[in-house]
């Protein structure tokens, strides 16, 4: 009987829960593209609630738009500039880090690229501050290599 | 009496939420990108030439990374050529001295001679114009074997291919 009820994936929907008790809906056909999630359904079943211990209300909604428009094929160029137009270098830092933890590569790689066009002229220390990254250079190693690539950074914002 | 006593429950629950927020922000597993190679090496992949230079200056690892990950430079070099170059150019441009080397010393300053900038616009590269940084980076690798100078144009002599490392004087 239940066997029955699962058969048919093309228009069943999934319910994803997030870190903090929210629960959204899915096409089946869109959980197959976060591995994470086809891999707990593959677990736990396709009836229960699929737990996302670390995705959040905040950013979920957003991955689920864009995975919408995937299954009916109308990612676009710009589709996807919009998608990023209005958010800000730590919001798109959230929701790559979710598409990691989702194992949604097609997101993953879109959202790699939008950083990475991001950090395009940024400054060393904007780099840094980004990543939560620390400098563990001497201040002589440190200069001697922003010699070395003086090259890199004509048209750098230094005091961004 | 009823009435204030709706309100101030009201505005409990209202702080509680405030603060589940806050919880929320906490909740979130802390990410540092040095611990995971992986991700850091996708975004590493994707910058430009300059970007990688500024990259190298950010930390230790960051600096490890972008010396030695020869994969970073290969994705740089042909990101914007239509189809990836055959199979058979890697082991060559590898025993050549590799794809950071190759971007350095050839395909670096041809890109900037097709801009004012360093920052070239994106656009694609022609099957052409990787023949050229390709066979460029051979003549460069046999003047080294003949004791040529380094990838400083300063160094080299006056028949020496590091010319096109200088802006162009029209």
């Amino acid at each position: 009987m239940a066997q029955e009820a699962s058969s048919s994936t093309s228009s069943k929907t999934i319910s994803l829960k997030t870190g903090d008790g929210e629960i959204f809906e899915i096409e089946a056909s869109a959980a197959k593209q976060m591995k994470t999630v086809q891999r707990l359904i593959d677990d736990l079943g396709d009836d229960i609630t699929i737990p996302l211990h670390n995705v959040f209300s905040k950013e979920l909604p957003k991955i689920i738009e864009y995975y919408k428009k995937d299954i009916t094929g109308e990612i676009t160029k710009d589709f996807e500039a919009e998608f990023v137009k209005d958010l800000n270098d730590d919001e798109v830092k959230v929701l790559f880090l979710a598409a990691n933890y989702l194992d949604a590569n097609k997101l993953f790689e879109f959202l790699s690229q939008n950083i990475a066009d991001r950090l395009e002229s940024k400054s060393v220390e904007y780099v840094r501050k980004y990543f939560g990254v620390e400098n563990d250079f001497t201040p002589e190693e440190e200069s001697k290599l922003r010699e070395e690539r003086a090259w890199s950074f004509r048209g750098i914002k230094e005091d961004e | 009496m009823v009435h204030h006593h709706h309100y101030h429950e009201y505005m409990q629950q209202k702080m509680r939420r405030n603060t589940s927020n806050q919880q929320q922000q906490n909740k979130r597993h802390k990410f540092f990108i040095n611990d995971n190679i992986d991700i850091l090496r996708e975004i590493l992949k994707r910058l430009d030439g300059p970007s990688l230079g500024v990259a190298s200056c950010v930390c230790r690892l960051w600096c490890n990374l972008t010396n030695n990950d020869d994969s970073i430079w290969e994705h740089l070099c042909f990101r914007h050529v239509l189809t990836p170059p055959p199979a058979t150019v890697r082991p060559v441009v590898v025993a050549l001295g590799g794809y950071k080397r190759l971007y350095m010393v050839c395909v670096r300053p041809v890109l900037s001679r097709l801009s004012e900038s360093e920052r070239v616009m994106k656009r694609v590269w022609t099957r052409h114009e990787v023949q050229l940084s390709l066979s460029l980076f051979c003549i460069d690798s046999y003047e080294r074997l003949a004791g040529g100078g380094g990838m400083i144009a300063s160094d080299a002599s006056p028949s020496s291919l590091m010319f096109l490392c200088n802006p162009i004087n029209v």
